[in-house]
């Protein structure tokens, strides 16, 4: 909106040539009339005079004129002739005769009768007679002939008044049309001022508006910066899985985020978690004193807050919590306010548990792998004629052994299937294309823990190097059958193993048992605490195992 | 006909408004002209109201002891007046009390002329006498100068009595005594 002129627009001031010269005239006018005036007040001020001289005379002469004193009359006439323009005087006795008198000018005298009459104006002079009385008796008159200012004079100083007049009418004139430009002048420049004035105001408001939108532009940008950081922090603490809290140690009021309140239920989900007495409420009683000790750690020397302890979620279930923080102080150094984020770390507790087991795992596993390979080698060492057949066994035997490992190890030692345990120990005995007409596998799945895999698979290898080497994988017919049963198909205690050789070379009986035989028994039977029945019939080696799954065989060492 | 004369006779002619009778002797016109003179002192005095019983009583002029004028006063003074007051002459014996005077003319010798002016000592009445007497106190004197009847005036005199003498007439009388200009 614009403001309103601080300057009106004035008329224009002064007055235009026309009025100048109008007033220039009257001027002249008012002057002349001025001069007949002050003429005409001449003439009766002299008349004034005149009479005041004759009046004046004829009080004097009184006395002289009564007492018949013509030289004291004389004298008192002769008074005048100081004045230059008393032109002619007289004095006369009651019967109208001169008695004294003078005249200026040689051959200008008082006539010689007078009667006293009105003041005459005659040709540029005053004529006055004036009686001489006293105490009411009248004893003659007085003359005066007056002259008034010289006509040339006159005119010289009314010329002068006249000039001044006309100059004064002149400058007049001047003064308008000079006041008539100023007037336009200064039209012209109030015009110009109130266009500045409006550009200036139009100008101040551009500024201001630009100065709003600068500033409504920065405040805009500053609320999308700090949303955008809000967004980004509440973001990030998202994706960190971070929650955010804020604690008033003065009034014990807590602030906490979403996935903060997420961890922290407590035995009643639905009490508002806004005090810091409701965060315990949610900690477990043994690690409330964690967290207590670690805020007045904080609050004390203003070390950074860390803490790790349990509570109870929303979900019911237990949540390891980390939290993390800093005190803020009043600017006195007492602390007021703590802030910081949490974390759920339940999951790397988990982890962390894990790989501990793991770890022991790996440790059993390697010491049960070292015992497996001791056995062996003492096996073998006193089995094996020389040198190069011990060699020889001992290494296919750590291959199946490593086989089996590299089994487990795909699946974390978390076991194998006896099925998988089967086919990875006979298939390379049998040719890929032929693996399904020479190897039947048939039974229930049965999940085998990793121990009881590994001996299963030393036993499995050495039925399958037997079979290989001297049963019926021999032979371009020969098969292998393998069937087993289980009580409980779903959780087996006890699984019922048939290693089954058909088509193979006719079979005798061995003169004395081998390392494999002896394997077998003493492996299966010590391990699982099993039976194994070798029957070597003519058809085939026959192999029944019977072993009973506790369940640690089944799932774990 | 001497200059002096002459003077007397212009005074007379000018002053006496019985300007057609001449007189017959110097002495009638000496007094003639003072006899006008008496009547043209008035104009020049300020009597005060008190010289007068009422607004209308005479204007008194009297003369005391021996009157050198004659019947030339009565001729002079008669039908004038003074404001509202006529003009009378009263001839006065020694012994007469010029109480209703207010001019009193002292003639006579100047043991009498003294005992009148003295009578009237502060009485509004304008004491007039001759010089020639040698008669102090009164307020007017005549003299006779080149042939003009002159006066002196003693404007003490005149205030003692209670009157008021014109600047004019006083001007006018230092001035004929002095001969210089007023």
């Amino acid at each position: 909106m614009m403001r309103p002129l601080q300057r009106p627009i004035q008329a224009a001031a002064g007055f235009a040539p026309i009025v100048a010269i109008l007033a220039a005239v009257a001027l002249v006018v008012m002057g002349v009339s001025l001069a007949l005036f002050n003429e005409s007040q001449i003439q009766q001020q002299k008349l004034k005079e005149a009479a005041v001289q004759a009046d004046i005379l004829a009080g004097s002469v009184t006395a002289a004129l009564s007492f018949d004193a013509p030289t004291q009359a004389q004298q008192y006439v002769d008074a005048l002739r100081v004045n230059p323009e008393v032109e002619a005087a007289g004095v006369y006795d009651s019967a109208g005769k001169l008695v004294a008198g003078y005249g200026q000018q040689r051959g200008v005298l008082p006539p010689p009768t007078n009667r006293p009459g009105p003041p005459v104006l005659q040709a540029n002079r005053v004529i006055v007679s004036r009686p001489v009385a006293e105490g009411g008796q009248v004893f003659g008159s007085v003359y005066l002939r007056i002259v008034e200012e010289p006509a040339g004079r006159r005119v010289a100083r009314y010329s002068g008044i006249g000039l001044l007049i006309v100059m004064a009418a002149l400058v007049l004139i001047v003064l308008g049309f000079g006041n008539a430009s100023l007037s336009d002048a200064h039209r012209k420049l109030q015009v110009e001022m109130d266009e500045r004035e409006q550009a200036e105001e139009a100008l101040r408001l551009s500024r201001e508006q630009e100065a709003a939108a600068r500033f409504e532009l920065a405040e805009r940008r500053g609320r999308e910066a700090l949303q955008q950081s809000e967004q980004q922090l509440a973001f990030a603490l998202e994706a960190g899985r971070l929650g955010s809290w804020q604690i008033d140690l003065q009034s014990g009021r807590l602030q906490a985020s979403d996935i903060f309140r997420r961890t922290c239920g407590g035995a009643h989900p639905d009490q508002p978690l806004d005090t810091l007495e409701s965060l315990e409420a949610c900690i477990l009683p043994e690690d409330r004193e964690t967290l207590r000790r670690a805020i007045a750690r904080a609050a004390e020397d203003g070390a950074d807050l860390e803490a790790e302890f349990r509570t109870t979620g929303r979900d019911g279930a237990l949540h390891w919590m980390l939290l993390r923080g800093r005190a803020a102080d009043d600017g006195e150094g007492r602390a007021v306010r703590m802030a910081g984020v949490s974390l759920d770390i339940t999951e790397r507790k988990a982890g962390e548990e894990r790989q501990r087991l793991m770890l022991a795992e790996l440790n059993h596993r390697v010491k049960n792998t070292l015992a497996t390979v001791q056995s062996i080698a003492i096996q073998l060492g006193r089995m094996a004629p020389d040198i190069a057949t011990f060699r020889t066994a001992f290494l296919e035997r750590i291959v199946a052994l490593a086989r089996v490992h590299d089994l487990l190890s795909s699946v974390s030692w978390r076991g194998a299937q006896l099925t998988d345990i089967l086919q990875q120990t006979l298939a390379p005995h049998v040719a890929a294309e032929g693996q399904g007409e020479r190897i039947r596998l048939e039974g229930p799945p049965v999940q085998l823990g990793p121990n009881a895999a590994v001996t299963l698979t030393m036993a499995f290898h050495e039925l399958a190097t037997n079979a290989a080497k001297y049963g019926a994988l021999t032979a371009a017919d020969g098969q292998v059958q393998v069937t087993w049963a289980a009580d409980d198909p779903g959780a087996p205690r006890v699984i019922d193993i048939e290693w089954r050789e058909i088509g193979g070379p006719a079979v005798t009986p061995p003169e004395r048992r081998g390392f494999g035989t002896r394997f077998i028994e003493r492996g299966v039977a010590r391990e699982f605490d099993g039976t194994v029945y070798l029957s070597f019939e003519p058809t085939g080696l026959v192999c029944r195992m019977r072993i009973p799954l506790s369940l640690k065989l089944r799932m774990a060492a | 006909m001497s200059v002096r004369k002459a003077g007397l006779l212009t005074l007379m002619l000018l002053a006496a408004p019985a300007q057609g009778r001449a007189a017959a002797n110097e002495g009638s016109l000496e007094y003639t002209v003072k006899a006008a003179y008496l009547y043209k002192f008035t104009p020049f005095v300020e009597w005060p109201p008190a010289a007068f019983a009422n607004a209308t009583s005479p204007f008194t002029v009297c003369v005391l002891g021996a009157d050198p004028f004659g019947a030339s006063l009565d001729q002079v003074l008669a039908g004038h007046q003074v404001g509202e007051h006529a003009v009378r002459v009263r001839r006065l014996q020694a012994s007469d009390q010029p109480n209703e005077c207010q001019i009193l003319y002292a003639a006579g010798s100047r043991a009498q002329a003294m005992a009148a002016v003295n009578k009237v000592k502060g009485e509004p009445v304008l004491t007039v006498t001759e010089q020639s007497l040698g008669v102090s106190g009164a307020v007017v004197q005549f003299y006779v100068k080149d042939g003009h009847v002159r006066f002196t005036l003693d404007p003490a005199a005149a205030t003692a009595n209670g009157m008021t003498i014109s600047a004019k007439l006083l001007a006018l009388a230092a001035a004929l005594q002095s001969g210089a200009p007023p």
